[in-house]
């Protein structure tokens, strides 16, 4: 704690230095949930391919499993880990050291303890029932207290910023920072503690989820995007403009869909929903358009070695990729093929692995070395990403297919139900397949992480140097 | 392949560099035109942003439209609107009338006669002198009728089936045709009614 | 350049904005809706449910059932029949104009569809041509969609249907098949609970997984009388040959699967609304709330 909370004047060195011990429990937390969840979802996913496994034990059902799986990747890596990258961009861009981070540390503890209920809740069956919110109130309510703090605490740094000046990145994190506490507390609120009457529990649902992505996640990958891939690459980013109307048209529009088109809700909600949905098309392009212009006749780095780089371009890739897909799929609203199928689950899946946890990667292959004066192995790395980014394409692309199948089937009432699921499972195997690459992948991430922690806490140790406090608690964290 | 940067490359500034190039203005229009286009779903198939629209109706008149509709009822409800604005300040809304003043016409068997006939012509041109109504002996002074008051051929139809079928009246209902014919065959008549003129009017 | 504030005032405003659209004004529009009276029967509609069903939401919650089947119901345009209920005196005139309104209808017998339109305006006038000629004619809504036709539902679904649903569990994902009216369109509670127990005793090749762990197994003597509560074989019993030996096993729904069946029993949102036109449907031989009588918990 070398920054004094009076004389915000730091280097950035110091600055980074001073939100060691908070990164290293988000991302340990981070790593072993992301484990977790790939764990979990794989459980489930077995269990739709030979629908007897497991069916003695009560806690392993398919709808406890998907749930704690999907939680445990929403809360437990992808939340932590934007926390941690959050703080990061914070203390680094506004050159401030975060005033007393053993607090954030403790606060992302909470969180992971919050994460670490709430999934066992779910196994328990004490499920709430509302998708992406199952976490139980015991689990909730640490979870909003924990993330309040963090959020306000990150504010707190970046208000007392010593750079002024506002980079592309800090205008996203500091809106998701606000953005996160509000959509959390309302859902939460309105569903588990008092909760509404009837459909206004799905619409305030589907608004969370589709928030929880669209406001949260995305800006925070973006944050992550914008300041990385230009710095890694050497070359100023396109435009500033662009950057900033990308922005304002994904605050703008981004909190409005999510309803789905056969919603049973009154039609001028479905449509507004729709008519936002298609316009998230436009900061989508905007960001694409400018990565592309960033990167073009910049140093020849179009060779992808597997490094950070390649992370947080595949991000870019799959952001736009998926926007675009899901753009088309609410346009054609009308027709509603893609309702209840596989293709939402691919898309989303896409928007959380393919861009929200890659761009995340990359952020954690790139931040976690310079606070810790560790190396990552990058033999490892290497093998993460081909295996993250062929498991991806495998995973959404089987299941999109089978979705537009499943659509198609589901909308003639001549094929019989059972051979429509028939025929969607065949496409759900192959995408097991992506899932089974994806969890390879996420094991060597987490032992990646967990070498760091073990070079760091060596070279600490020898070196007698501040860091080493820290390490026992965090690695304990990470397994 | 090793052109990518290391990991941990330094990084001399804190936050990268940034240009400005414009925003493409094809872009804007591109906004524009998806802006243009959710205006334009959002009224086809937003319902008016009215409660009681879902999704395969497009507006609350198509739905109104929609339901199965009792005819009679609809007529009676009308007429009931009808008479309270009219003939129910003197004959009461419980048609009942008052002593001494305004006939009855619940139970009455002017009003409930099988043929409406002669009801036609009381509405119509009004009815005075002595009449027996109820068993009861009356010396009317009718003030009001229907030619003076303006009232349809339909609202009257409605307005008789009302009278006919509420507080215990069962009697079939009039139609605006019946009203018509009455009119016809009694041309530009202008006077009321007497009972005895009114007797003589044959019934079917 | 320093926009902080900016950002924070826009970050803060456009999140209101949806707030308010999404969550605000749907709840001031429907979020004090309350049962309405149906004018077919004299109900009020939904009714809440009963106890045990209640139960049941909660073991359906609990198991995460809403993670493979949706509760709601899709629905497209909907047409119109003309039907004849009687051809009246004049049957020869009736059979003319019937022929006229669709030279493919046969003889116009009672109780038949003579046309299908998907304008209304049509079917009421084919309806008051029959009417002028003195039978007895109506036009019938029918709702469309290939949920409709599956039998998954009479109509689409709406807010109204959902009234009681605490917590709602719509589902997003049709890995099974929507469970919408499911309590209409199976034939009864051992239906059921011998599906959750193996639903391959039941369906050959079915996917879904067996929720065995709400049942007790209970071993017998064969000679022995069966153990209370026991579910009757004779439905099973090309599927579930007994074992050749002394002992046999009963099957023994618990409590829990009891309540879930109940609750499947509860679902069936039919009635006519006036924001879901449908036909009025046939009245229920029980009322759907109670807890199936072939079930003794």
């Amino acid at each position: 704690m070398s920054a004094s909370p009076t004389s915000p004047q730091n280097s950035p060195a110091e600055a980074e230095a001073s939100c060691r011990l908070p990164l290293l429990v988000f991302f340990g937390g981070a790593a072993f949930w992301l484990v977790a969840a790939s764990l979990l979802g794989h459980l489930a996913s077995i269990k739709l391919h030979s629908p007897s496994f497991l069916s003695h034990c009560e806690h392993l059902t398919y709808g406890r499993l998907y749930p704690a799986a999907m939680n445990a990747l929403l809360y437990g890596f992808a939340s932590s880990a934007a926390f941690g990258v959050a703080l990061w961009l914070v203390a680094r861009l506004g050159r401030v050291a975060v005033p007393q981070p053993w607090l954030v540390a403790f606060a992302g503890k909470l969180w992971n303890l919050g994460v670490l209920a709430g999934v066992a809740g779910i196994i328990a069956g004490d499920s709430t029932g509302f998708e992406w919110l199952e976490m139980p109130r015991y689990a909730a309510v640490p979870l909003f207290f924990s993330s309040l703090f963090i959020a306000l605490w990150t504010l707190l740094a970046f208000h007392r910023r010593a750079e002024r000046g506002l980079a592309v990145s800090q205008w996203y994190l500091v809106a998701a920072l606000l953005w996160f506490p509000w959509i959390y507390s309302t859902a939460t609120m309105l569903l588990v503690c008092h909760p509404v009457r009837g459909v206004m529990q799905a619409i305030v649902g589907w608004w969370f989820t589709n928030n929880l992505q669209t406001l949260w996640l995305t800006p925070m990958a973006l944050a992550a995007i914008f300041h990385f891939l230009p710095t890694l690459a050497e070359r100023p980013l396109h435009s500033r403009y662009l950057a900033l109307f990308g922005f304002w048209m994904l605050a703008l529009f981004g909190g409005w869909a999510g309803i789905p088109a056969s919603a049973p809700v009154p039609a001028w909600i479905v449509s507004v929903s729709n008519a936002a949905a298609v316009m998230l098309f436009i900061p989508a392009l905007a960001v694409g358009l400018n990565i592309v212009n960033t990167l073009r006749g910049g140093p020849k780095i179009v060779g992808c070695a597997g490094g950070p780089f390649c992370f947080l371009r595949f991000a870019v890739m799959s952001y736009v990729v998926a926007a675009v897909a899901g753009a088309v799929v609410a346009a054609s609203a009308p027709g509603a093929v893609a309702q209840f199928t596989w293709l939402k689950t691919a898309l989303t899946h896409l928007n959380l692995y393919g861009f929200v946890a890659m761009a995340l990667f990359g952020a954690i292959y790139e931040i976690l070395p310079r606070v810790t004066g560790a190396d990552f192995c990058r033999k490892f790395m290497r093998a993460h990403f081909w295996l993250a980014i062929i498991g991806t394409v495998i995973h959404v692309g089987a299941l999109a297919i089978g979705g537009l199948k499943q659509g198609a089937l589901l909308g003639d009432a001549a094929v019989p139900f059972h051979n429509v699921i028939k025929t969607s499972l065949h496409f759900f195997r192959v995408a097991t397949i992506g899932e089974l690459l994806i969890l390879v992948g996420n094991l060597l991430f987490a032992l990646n992480v967990v070498g760091l922690f073990v070079k760091c806490a060596r070279k600490c140790c020898g070196a007698q140097m501040s860091c080493c406090a820290a390490e026992p608690a965090t690695t304990g964290g990470a397994k | 392949m090793n052109a990518e940067p290391q990991a941990s490359a330094p990084l001399a500034e804190a936050a990268p560099k940034v240009g400005f190039a414009a925003v493409p203005i094809w872009l804007i229009i591109l906004t524009a035109l998806l802006g243009y286009r959710g205006c334009m779903y959002v009224d086809q198939f937003g319902g008016g942003f009215d409660p009681k629209v879902y999704t395969p109706y497009a507006s609350f008149k198509q739905l109104d439209d929609l339901q199965t509709k009792d005819a009679n009822a609809e007529m009676i409800q009308r007429g009931k609107r009808r008479y309270n604005e009219t003939c129910g300040q003197c004959h009461q809304a419980g048609g009942l009338g008052t002593p001494w003043q305004f006939p009855p016409l619940a139970g009455s068997e002017w009003v409930t006669a099988p043929d409406p006939a002669r009801l036609i012509r009381i509405s119509l041109h009004a009815v005075q002198g002595p009449i027996t109504v109820n068993g009861q002996q009356w010396d009317l002074i009718m003030s009001l009728n229907a030619i003076t008051l303006g009232i349809s051929d339909d609202d009257l139809a409605a307005i008789l089936t009302y009278i006919r079928q509420d507080w215990g009246n069962k009697a079939p209902a009039v139609t605006p045709a019946q009203i018509a014919a009455v009119k016809k065959e009694t041309g530009d008549r202008a006077t009321p009614w007497t009972a005895e003129e009114l007797k003589a009017v044959p019934l079917k | 350049m320093n926009f902080g504030p900016l950002i924070f005032l826009g970050v803060f405003f456009t999140m209101a904005c949806s707030w308010f659209g999404m969550i605000v004004v749907p709840q001031l529009q429907i979020g004090g809706q309350q049962p309405v009276k149906l004018e077919a029967t004299g109900q009020m509609y939904p009714l809440p449910r009963a106890g045990l069903a209640q139960q049941g939401a909660a073991v359906y919650r609990a198991n995460g059932c809403a993670a493979c089947h949706s509760q709601q119901v899709r629905q497209g345009p909907p047409v119109f029949d003309v039907k004849l209920n009687d051809l009246g005196t004049n049957a020869a005139q009736v059979a003319d104009i019937a022929r006229k309104i669709n030279h493919a209808a046969g003889a116009p017998l009672p109780g038949k569809n003579i046309w299908r339109t998907p304008v209304k305006k049509d079917a009421d006038a084919a309806a008051k041509r029959l009417t002028d000629a003195g039978a007895k004619a109506a036009v019938v809504i029918v709702p469309t969609g290939a949920d409709i036709e599956r039998g998954w539902g009479a109509r689409v679904s709406v807010a109204q249907d959902y009234l009681y649903d605490q917590p709602l569990m719509l589902g997003s994902r049709r890995i099974g098949p929507d469970l919408a009216n499911i309590g209409a369109r199976k034939p009864g509670a051992d239906w059921q609970l011998w599906h959750l127990y193996n639903p391959r005793l039941i369906t050959d090749g079915s996917f879904m997984p067996a929720y065995r762990f709400l049942f007790n197994e209970v071993p017998r003597r064969k000679d022995a009388p069966p153990a209370l509560g026991a579910l009757d074989k004779t439905l099973v019993a090309k599927t579930f040959p007994e074992p050749a030996g002394e002992t046999v096993t009963d099957i023994v729904p618990t409590a829990e699967a009891v309540a879930l069946v109940a609750y499947l029993a509860s679902l069936n949102p039919d009635a006519p609304l006036f924001e879901a036109p449908a036909p009025v449907p046939p009245p229920p031989a029980a009322p759907a709330t109670n807890t199936p009588a072939a079930v003794k918990p």
